[in-house]
């Protein structure tokens, strides 16, 4: 990993890719794509079905090694990049498909959020000295309190798998927040929630914004048109728009790439 | 002395002495109670519960699967074996025990280093060839492990100490077994104490994230294959105290009796009693240990032939395994604990659900769901009911 000072002397990226090509066998998930998402900001990755946005996140999380371009998060080059890392850099990410662990409490889930926040090793535990007897109840309050912020604190010591959905989704939510992370990246958040869960999450987002980067892959225009400063719009693993929402709604690339994908979504 | 209780009641450390000590005052009840023969047998349940409480880390807590775990209580068994084997040697049992334990997590680790990487049916099929090898360098080494034969195990003399203690508080002798039955459980509660802390603690929460999904317990900064390491060193490690107190309680290492058989008795004993708890461990290594004789006898007693009656051990013991299975899956403590908890859970959310009427708030999250029984110790369970692309 190296420093390199911002290109264009504005403000550093939280996350900047630049010409990131993905393929698998004879596909081309991405194609030469480039982002930066400016530090505080909403910025939205939106495309119809199989444009390669969760690949996106697969590349900025390190699950994809790229088979060219480069990630660099706070101006630091991330060759090599493991998922476990990601903590590691304040970064968080929800799955599109939730991936609750599902044999143990939600705040024990939302705990393993906390987990980086965590220093003892593994004689703390054999051992269960003081130490990290308080560090595990400090994460514990931790987790508790990003539980209460998103009002889903009564179901703490329950099973995700007996929850219904949308609390569920919260779950993962909670999980990622209780990282405290400075760049958080939302697969799909609105998947499968009714239209008053999606205005309140749009709010909570656009609260997030004031706190931390935000990255969001959604399907759901309003709510992107709702809740993102800036927009990248995919197509077949290729930018074909970038913008703020105003810029982008009305680029006539982007109507021809949705307009057989509204009707269906 | 009431805060001073209050402080140990509320850590982890503090509750988990305070089991230990009041199950030391039980194992010292009922050894003190019963003759040499009984003696033995409970040696045999601490030895197998030792193992089964490590394997229920590795296959309970961390969803890893070893039929290899009777393979690692032969190296802590024959470590035992050489090491009490010279006469004049004065090395304390506790530091035998602790060699042994320390050759069985050496062992472990070489194993688990390389089962990091396999999964399912191909960490079984690994462990398994662990299981079939072993035996065999017994016998390639036949003149210094003694071969088909295996070695002999000299006890040493009970200390003085245990002569004198159990003098002062029973004013009678301590037999030889009584000293192994001993030596055995008070590994047990050791060990166990130190199972249930890392189960508790920072360690364990992230052995159960890494079982239950792989990509999420990465994403909150887990490394998978060190976390699976560390799972399987500490299980080979109680496997190795369990195979000296093994070697000590049957005064014998000899490689038919570390055959697969034994793995698979250690999974059973671990899922019977139900897979993730510890005290499930024990309970599945005491019903292993007494089922079949108490079977046996009351064939005996109702009139049958010695072998017929031997034939009912086995028929039974299926029984109970395919009872359990059926009417408890998450096995008998498991069970017991789940629907304690869904019971606890339909409480709280019949009196929130009142509170929510009242103040006229539903609240964003209604709970529609009907499956509070739910377990997360079943199979069944442990799959998402969301669907996981490949490409999430
Ligand atoms: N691991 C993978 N192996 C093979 N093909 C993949 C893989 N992940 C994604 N793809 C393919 O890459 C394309 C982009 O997928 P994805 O990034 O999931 O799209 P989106 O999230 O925008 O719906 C799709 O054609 C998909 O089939
Ligand atoms: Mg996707």
């Amino acid at each position: 990993m190296s420093s390199t000072p911002s290109a264009e002397g504005g403000p550093v990226p939280a996350l900047e890719l630049s010409d990131v090509t993905v393929r698998f066998g004879g596909i081309t998930a991405l194609s030469e794509v480039g982002l930066a998402v400016r530090p505080g900001s909403v910025h939205g990755v939106i495309g119809p079905n199989g444009a390669g946005k969760t690949t996106l996140f697969n590349v900025a999380c390190g699950f994809v090694t790229p088979d060219t371009g480069r990630i660099v998060r706070e101006g630091t080059v991330l060759d090599k990049l493991a998922p476990h890392q990601l903590a590691g850099l304040s970064m968080a990410r929800t799955l599109q498909g939730l991936g609750l662990f599902d044999r143990i409490t939600v705040l024990d889930n939302v705990v393993v959020g906390a987990d980086r926040h965590a220093r003892s090793g593994f004689l703390g535990s054999l051992l269960a000295l003081p130490r990290a007897g308080r560090e595990e109840k400090a994460l514990r309050e931790r987790a508790r309190a990003v539980l209460a912020e998103l009002h889903i604190e009564q179901y703490a010591d329950r099973y995700p798998t007996s929850l219904p959905y949308p609390v569920r989704k919260r779950v993962a939510l909670a999980r990622a927040l209780a990282a405290e992370p400075t760049l958080l990246l939302l697969d799909e958040p609105a998947s499968g929630l009714s239209s008053a869960e999606m205005d309140e999450l749009g709010d909570l987002v656009t609260s997030l914004g004031s706190r931390m980067s935000v990255m969001l892959v959604e399907h759901h225009m309003d709510l992107v048109m709702r809740v993102c400063d800036e927009i990248t719009v995919l197509d077949f693993g290729k930018v074909i728009a970038h913008g703020t929402p105003d810029e982008v709604r009305n680029d006539p690339a982007v109507l021809a790439a949705y307009l057989g994908d509204e009707v269906t979504h | 002395m009431n805060r001073f209780l209050d402080v140990w009641r509320h850590s982890v450390l503090g509750r988990h002495l305070l089991t230990a000590l009041i199950g030391l005052a039980v194992v010292v009840v009922v050894l003190e109670s019963v003759g040499d023969f009984r003696a033995l047998q409970l040696a045999a349940m601490a030895y197998l519960g030792i193992a089964a409480g490590g394997l229920t880390v590795l296959t309970g807590i961390n969803g890893q699967i070893s039929l290899g775990h009777g393979a690692l209580m032969a190296f802590g068994a024959y470590t035992t074996a050489l090491l009490l084997d010279d006469p004049t040697s004065s090395m304390p049992i506790s530091l035998v025990v602790l060699a042994s334990t320390a050759v069985a997590l050496l062992v472990g680790t070489a194993v688990g280093v390389a089962a990091a990487r396999l999964h399912g049916p191909y960490l079984a099929g690994a462990t398994l060839a662990l299981a079939i090898a072993v035996p065999g360098i017994a016998l390639y080494f036949g003149s210094f492990l003694g071969g088909e034969q295996g070695l002999r195990v000299s006890l040493p003399d009970v200390p003085v100490w245990a002569l004198d203690l159990e003098y002062l508080l029973t004013g009678t002798e301590m037999s030889r077994s009584q000293y192994v039955a001993y030596l055995g459980w008070i590994t047990l509660i050791v060990t166990f104490v130190l199972l249930a802390n890392l189960a508790r603690g920072r360690v364990g929460r992230r052995w159960r994230a890494v079982r239950d999904d792989e990509v999420s317990a990465e994403l909150a900064g887990i490394q998978l294959g060190r976390a699976r390491i560390s799972a399987f060193m500490v299980s080979a490690a109680a496997a190795g105290a369990a195979g000296s107190v093994l070697a000590i309680t049957a005064r014998l290492a000899a490689p038919s009796g570390f055959t697969i058989v034994l793995s698979l008795t250690l999974l059973t004993a671990v899922v019977l009693g139900g897979l993730g708890y510890l005290s499930g461990a024990l309970i599945g290594a005491g019903l292993l240990t007494f089922l079949p004789p108490f079977v046996t006898r009351i064939g005996g007693d109702a009139g049958l032939s010695d072998i017929r009656a031997a034939e009912l051990a086995p028929l039974v013991y299926g029984l109970v395994m395919v009872l359990v299975i059926l009417l408890a899956p998450a096995g008998l403590v498991g069970t017991t604990r789940m629907s304690l908890a869904g019971r606890r859970a339909r409480r709280q959310m019949a009196a929130a659900g009142a509170a929510g009427a009242t103040t006229g708030s539903p609240g964003t999250t209604a709970p529609h769901d009907s499956s509070d029984e739910h377990d997360p110790g079943t199979p069944q369970a442990s799959g998402s009911t969301t669907p996981k692309g490949s490409t999430r």
